[in-house]
């Protein structure tokens, strides 16, 4: 590594299914006035800014160019990076090597999604190729309905495994104000009350569609040291993709989620990840995937991961807290909602993750983004520079 | 530590009819790996792509591009949106960060597939005040010329002598959409699209792909005798509202260029760069980036075209390639910029060239509405 | 007089027409359908790999697959039901923008040559009750006069009697 890089400020709007009192470069400012107060540094002290979102959602075309005059970006460098569900994932890595490489020592990360102004199920359904596959599909929830009734065939999990992710995520939303849906979920019963939209995959099973926007500051080492917050060390970061899933032929895999934990993990010598990582902000869209990518990240054993849930292991003051923002379960905001697991994360090694903050000592986090036909983006933060 | 680019590969410049998007970024692929000797996937440690979700007409059209590029279950792919200059620059910055040794870098667009380019443009600008009155790219050009013609007395008989010469040059450039030469009377007489922006002032639509190797120093020495190190970078965003900004002063372009001339330590580009390549969308754009990089003097540049200095043969060459009016995609354009670049200077002196043993040239990119984001990249050749 | 703290909002609909080339590997697979009724995959000359549909490159060896019809081989049309899905909410077809609300099947389908493929569950009468994983499936087209050279050629996968 060149040198070393740090969060040094995250800031995250208040996520809402909509905010018709902002329009997009607005809803950024908002983050960006966030992170910069956090970081306490002023919109001057920024090098360059570092964009992203779906790059088709809400009927935008060359989105950083009116959001430029909005995020202050005008006269200074930047760039826009557009990698679907990974945005944020990959707007953190970008930002990281930024600094990392020399040529900038202070720059910003802007990810946000306005999706009630778009029609978010028109704009998942384009991923699907124009001539192939797009006539048919589902989207994304096709895809997590599929993944949940493939989960509950492996291992046997029942039906009320699914439910038990979604109250813990509950649970831990309302712990965070930033949190799009924080609802009083008492029990597995009341969940699965909720009305299926491809069995077994139920409403509550699902990631909502939020409007909101996530900052955060990366520094170098040097200028690190001068800001108000202490600094999240960036460790290491990797992406993995798959061939097109729509070309793959429905046949279902979790090789990137396993390839990208394998590497990251093997390369920075954790060889026990759920005793080694104090935290973990996973970026899974449904309840099941939650599971199943828990298993494949190797955190738990295969078809292990909803025993764990149900003693609890995952939630935010026990042995392995997962989520404790609530999850994307809770907030979906696709071009800031990978960013957000890096802030959240952040914010844990940092001590400053207020009710949410989890009991366990934080000195290791790990944060991922998912997407496009099944990519992988994850992160490893830590609240030491080694 | 130095990053340089170790192989190139581009397709020519038409309309494909026979082939999807992402196996037009295949084709020239395969053909970098093999100049390279490079095995796919475990050649390279990451892929940057750079494509339009609205020209493809699917979201994440980087699933098939990165696919074609190799990212399966191997070194991961990114995405730039925006002008393949900056799919460049971000290659670079991932070498130089040292979180990868090896990049490849890939650009792919098929404008002519979109029947409605202008809807989609449309949509580029804010919703609330410019969308709503219509305007696209070709306008907004045509009131950036407007702002320039005024602030200098300039004609279109200059913005059409643009083109002469670039066409011109193109004539030596197989990649290019076409390898016509065109006389003044015939841009001046060419289809008005909106004042004073008439068809042979806009860069023709075409369809085609580029894909480039980027390496650190010790496996670029090792991939090739002749590495083009990549000396300084630099890009700027300028207001998005076109009110907010002087239209006819490219404060941008400056900011960005000036940048990248001080990490390559250039003090005076006119005498320390041997040769430009630069993206004129339109033809006053040729004029204006000249301004922009500090060729000559502000309202000068025409002066500077007349006088035949930056022909090929002159002593300060300007898109000796042809540039992109001849016919070069978006998104591939500033990419392609830099692999013309990238060959002169691989080629050092060619017969007939006019330019004798290059050393070190500029490539630029421009994106958004008039030029509102620009990228510069200084290359100096390391043989 | 403006009412205080009204929103404005501004409605607008994106129509981009395009006109996609569908490459000499999906073309041919799309053409067969339509005139012969027939499926394509080819089998990657590299790794072993069956590409289904058939593409320039297998993603997995990177060794690029020949055209028709060398390595090409045809499919038989029929295979067994793997495991089927009620689409219960409504559905937007990405095609027309038309919503369709009433419930349909998809069946995921592993055809004879060991290739998963999902398509619709047909006939629309189909009881549901008598799905199971196993069933054996075949592929039913559309009339002649209805075939576009598209996927949807194909009208639906039906369950075999025994």
């Amino acid at each position: 590594m060149a040198r070393r890089a740090a969060v040094v400020g995250v800031g995250q709007t208040y996520h809402r299914a909509r905010r018709p009192d902002v329009n997009i470069g607005e809803i950024c400012t908002e983050a960006v006035r966030f992170a910069l107060e956090d970081a306490g540094i002023s919109i001057k002290d920024i090098d360059a800014f570092i964009t992203g979102n779906m790059e088709l959602f809400e009927g935008r075309y060359a989105q950083d160019m009116w959001q430029a005059d909005y995020i202050g970006a005008v006269g200074k460098p930047g760039i826009r990076v557009t990698t679907g569900g990974t945005t944020g994932g990959t707007l953190a890595c970008v930002a990281f090597e930024t600094v990392a490489s020399g040529i900038f020592d202070v720059v910003i990360a802007v990810g946000f999604e306005k999706q009630f102004e778009g029609d978010t199920r028109a704009g998942l359904k384009t991923v699907a190729d124009p001539l192939w596959t797009r006539w048919q599909t589902t989207g994304a929830i096709g895809y997590f309905a599929r993944q949940a009734r493939y989960y509950m065939k492996q291992t046997g999990a029942p039906e009320e495994a699914g439910s038990r992710v979604r109250l813990r995520l509950a649970k831990h939303a309302l712990r965070n104000p930033h949190a799009h849906l924080r609802l009083q979920l008492q029990s597995v019963e009341e969940v699965m009350k909720s009305p299926y939209l491809i069995p077994p995959l139920r409403q509550l099973d699902m990631c909502p569609t939020s409007e909101g926007a996530c900052a955060i500051i990366v520094a170098s080492e040097e200028k690190a040291s001068r800001m108000a917050r202490k600094p999240v060390w960036a460790k290491d970061w990797i992406t993995v993709h798959k061939e097109g899933v729509y070309t793959r032929g429905g046949q279902h895999s979790v090789a990137d989620l396993e390839m990208a934990a394998a590497k990251l993990f093997g390369r920075n010598g954790i060889k026990k990840p759920m005793a080694e990582i104090c935290v973990a902000e996973i970026y899974a869209p449904s309840t099941w995937a939650e599971l199943e990518w828990l298993e494949a990240y190797g955190f738990s054993k295969k078809g292990q991961a909803w025993e764990l849930e149900e003693k609890g292991q995952f939630d935010f003051d026990r042995e392995f807290p997962v989520n404790p923002s609530g999850g994307v379960v809770s907030t979906n905001p696709i071009g800031a909602t990978a960013l957000i697991r890096v802030a959240e994360v952040a914010l844990q090694l940092r001590g400053d993750a207020g009710e949410r903050q989890i009991v366990r000592k934080p000195t290791l986090g790990f944060s991922t983004a998912w997407g496009g036909s099944g990519w992988t983006v994850a992160h490893l933060l830590s609240a030491t520079k080694d | 530590m130095k990053v340089g680019i170790v192989a190139a590969a581009q397709s020519p410049f038409r309309e494909y009819p026979e082939w999807r998007p992402q196996e037009l970024t295949y084709l020239v692929v395969e053909e970098v790996l093999k100049k390279t000797g490079l095995p796919f996937r475990e050649g390279y440690d990451d892929i940057i792509t750079c494509s339009s979700d609205h020209w493809d007409g699917k979201t994440l059209s980087d699933i098939e591009h990165g696919e074609m590029a190799g990212a399966h279950l191997g070194p991961g792919e990114e995405k730039v949106g925006m002008d393949g200059a900056n799919a460049v620059l971000l290659g670079y910055i991932k070498v130089l960060s040292g979180h990868a040794d090896v990049v490849l870098v890939t650009a792919a667009c098929k404008e002519r597939d979109v029947l409605d380019p202008c809807v989609i443009e449309n949509f580029g600008f804010d919703v609330t005040y410019q969308q709503l009155i219509g305007l696209d790219f070709t306008q907004a050009a045509a009131l950036q010329a407007m702002s320039f013609m005024h602030k200098y007395g300039l004609k279109r008989e200059d913005f059409a002598e643009v083109v002469v010469q670039m066409r011109r040059n193109g004539q030596a450039n197989p990649h290019l959409f076409s390898q016509q030469e065109v006389s003044l009377n015939e841009v001046l007489g060419s289809e008005m699209l909106a004042y004073p922006i008439s068809s042979l002032d806009k860069k023709a639509p075409c369809d085609g792909a580029c894909a480039m190797i980027l390496a650190k120093e010790e496996r670029a020495k090792e991939l090739t005798e002749q590495p083009v190190w990549i000396k300084g970078i630099g890009s700027c965003y300028d207001a998005h509202n076109l009110g907010d900004r002087d239209l006819a002063d490219p404060e941008a372009l400056f900011r960005a260029a000036k940048d990248a001339y001080r990490m390559a330590a250039i003090k005076d580009p006119k005498k320390e760069i041997d040769f430009f390549e630069i993206s004129e969308h339109y033809s006053y754009q040729l004029l204006l980036w000249m301004e922009g990089l500090g060729l000559c003097e502000r309202g000068e540049s025409a002066k500077l075209l007349h006088s035949g200095k930056i022909g090929k043969e002159g002593g300060m060459p300007v898109n000796p390639s042809g540039g992109l009016l001849g016919g070069v995609p978006r998104y591939v354009a500033g990419a392609n910029r830099v692999i013309e670049a990238f060959g002169r200077l691989q080629e050092k002196a060619k017969e007939g060239a006019g330019i004798k043993e290059p050393r070190v040239a500029l490539a630029h990119g421009a994106y958004g509405p008039a030029g509102q984001h620009h990228c510069v990249i200084i290359l100096e050749r390391g043989f | 007089m403006e009412k205080k703290g009204e929103l404005l909002g501004v409605k607008r609909n994106l129509q981009v027409r395009f006109r996609w080339s569908a490459g000499p590997y999906l073309g041919k697979l799309l053409t067969e359908l339509r005139d012969k009724e027939r499926l394509w995959a080819v089998e990657c000359p590299g790794c072993g790999r069956i590409l289904f549909p058939p593409r320039i490159v297998c993603a997995a060896c990177y060794t690029r697959t020949p055209e028709f019809p060398e390595g090409w081989f045809s499919l038989s049309g029929k295979g067994i039901l793997k495991d089927w899905e009620k689409v219960i909410y409504p559905q937007m077809d990405p095609e027309t923008g038309e919503v369709r609300s009433e419930p349909y099947l998809h069946g995921t389908f592993l055809l004879d040559e060991s290739i998963i493929y999902v398509h619709y569950l047909g006939p629309e009468d189909l009881d549901e009750s008598q799905l199971r994983e196993g069933l054996e499936v075949e592929m039913v087209m559309k009339p002649r006069e209805q075939r576009e050279g598209k996927p949807t050629d194909i009208k639906y996968f039906r369950i075999l009697e025994e």
